[in-house]
């Protein structure tokens, strides 16, 4: 835990001139003898996909941080960069603190586990330790309002319920750092409200949000600023309110088929 | 560290994380799963109990499974190699028991891995939690198998001595070893799905040249020479030794298999995290 002193940061997270490609073989060989043959042959074609080209950005510590986009445009993967899903293929990414991620809510569940053991499984593939989990254990069940089915499988559950179960877990810890993509949508009206009213508990405790999101609104309204991207690359960053404004403009005058 | 990096910390603003550090891939990767152990650990409990969730004896499978194998094999093969063999099911089953983790240790790594799909793709975690979880699955098992195989030696009145004493270290061995072949058979099956029934193909070989069924005296001289170089063959032995034999296992057959050991594990793990970068995209 080095390095947690507010005062002297200058940023929560900084990119320089990350650039990510994703190989793919035009021709992949998917056999050992097909590669092989091709190998001798010299046939292997590898072409890359840029998903972030060049991108260099600079996140305050406790700022709420948007990212806007067409689809493809390369914000998951931005997120996924900063979650260490992927590493950056050129540049350089740093980040001060600790980083959850409400990607993936609820992957790793097991249908056939009772939701109890699957809060056990899901906080510690978030990295925490089984006595952080049995601490907060009831906390998260009355989060996710399951107290009355949690020791049943969770296959017996509705969509609902399992998203509330993995948010429970995922909210049970304030993370320095925190990336949300697109997934306030989920579950009722209620539990959105709850789970947006621990977001602004968290920020109001110094937490760094990285926001992906198509509503522009909820963009504006939730971050101070913002940057749009483009077929990887950084089209304009700013305040919310500007890059909103020239992101609507560029979709008035294109409109987006997506 | 650089004179950058020094200052950085002085000022008490070292990053967490910073993707131009120098990397010790395999350190790093050891270290993750140290912090990861409680999901390690997790896992070893999804795979034993999830497994017979919906049985109504449940876990109890996981014991009557290997003993009913097992009990078949000893009855077919007992009546094949029992004059041969003294104590046949003693031999018999302690092989059965060290290739089952083997092999299925290994192959749970690689399919676990190859298949979390969603999981690698969408969460942090360090990648080798599936072999080191697998690892722990199978030695849960391998407890539980035990029983029936101690049982079956108390019955046939093979003696019991304090040579068992020393089966912690060769299963020990037998881990690692298995945790080196898991993490290489895993990352290859990313790049090569063709690799799941390589595996499979050649571990069936394998079974039936490690002496697991039959003892090696009864091949021609030539083929016993190859087979003692085979490492799985040295695994059965120190495995099969104190149990069986009621002795430590013979000295080069402990080194021989020592210095397998610690070439798979290192070259397991070499391949396994120089790949690591590349599964995001890949599983």
């Amino acid at each position: 835990m080095a390095a947690r002193n507010p005062e002297s940061m200058r940023a929560a997270i900084r990119l320089e001139n990350v650039v990510v490609q994703y190989p793919y073989e035009i021709n992949r060989a998917t056999s050992l003898k097909e590669y092989f043959v091709r190998r001798l042959k010299r046939d292997i074609r590898t072409s890359y996909l840029t998903a972030l080209d060049r991108v260099s950005l600079e996140i305050h510590p406790g700022e709420t941080f948007g990212v806007i986009g067409r689809n493809g445009a390369g914000k998951s993967t931005l997120l996924k960069v900063i979650a260490r899903i992927i590493f950056p293929t050129y540049g350089r990414l740093q980040v001060w603190g600790n980083v959850a991620s409400l990607l993936g809510i609820g992957a790793g569940f097991h249908p056939e586990l009772s939701g109890k053991e699957n809060i056990y499984l899901y906080s510690a593939l978030l990295g925490r330790s089984q006595a952080f989990t049995e601490k907060h254990m009831d906390g998260i069940i009355a989060f996710a309002e399951l107290e009355d089915f949690i020791d049943s499988p969770i296959r017996t559950y509705s969509t609902g319920m399992t998203a509330r179960l993995g948010f429970a877990v995922a909210m049970a810890d304030r993370p320095d750092i925190l990336l949300i993509d697109e997934v306030l949508g989920v579950g009722d009206l209620q539990f959105m409200q709850k789970c947006v009213a621990r977001f602004q508990e968290f920020q109001t405790q110094g937490t760094t949000t990285v926001v992906v999101s198509h509503s522009l609104p909820d963009i504006e309204r939730m971050c101070q600023r913002a940057i749009w991207l483009h077929q990887g690359q950084t089209l304009a960053g700013g305040t919310a309110a500007e890059v909103v404004q020239a992101y609507s403009a560029s979709t008035a005058a294109v409109p987006d088929a997506s | 560290m650089t004179e950058k990096a020094l200052q950085q910390e002085q000022a008490g603003t070292r990053p967490y994380y910073d993707s131009a550090a120098p990397r010790n891939r395999v350190a790093d990767e050891l270290r993750e799963v140290l912090r990861y152990r409680d999901l390690v650990r997790n896992l070893v409990r999804r795979n034993v109990t999830a497994r017979y969730k919906r049985s109504v004896l449940g876990v109890f499978w996981t014991l009557l499974d290997p003993l009913a194998t097992m009990l078949t094999m000893a009855v077919v093969f007992t009546a094949l190699f029992a004059k041969s063999i003294p104590g046949y099911p003693v031999f018999l089953l302690s092989g059965i028991v060290i290739w089952n983790f083997f092999s299925q240790a290994s192959t749970q790594a690689m399919m676990d891995f190859v298949y979390s799909g969603s999981l690698v793709v969408q969460v942090y975690m360090p990648r080798s939690v599936f072999a080191f979880s697998s690892i722990g699955t199978h030695l849960v098992n391998l407890l539980l198998a035990s029983i029936p195989l101690f049982l079956i030696a108390i019955f046939v009145g093979t003696p019991i001595t304090p040579a068992l004493l020393f089966l912690p270290v060769s299963l020990l061995l037998v881990a690692l070893f298995t945790l080196g072949t898991g993490l290489l058979v895993s990352a290859l099956a990313v790049f090569f799905a063709d690799m799941i029934n390589i595996f499979n193909i050649a571990l069936q070989l394998l079974m039936f040249l490690s002496g697991v069924f039959f003892s090696v005296d009864a091949m021609p001289a030539a083929l016993q020479k190859i087979i003692f170089l085979l490492p799985t063959y040295q695994m059965v032995t120190i495995f099969r030794y104190p149990i069986y034999i009621g002795q430590l296992p013979p000295l080069d057959s402990l080194l021989y298999f020592s210095g397998w050991t610690l070439v798979m594990l290192a070259l397991g793990l070499y391949v396994f995290t120089r790949l690591s970068d590349m599964y995001a995209y890949r599983v």
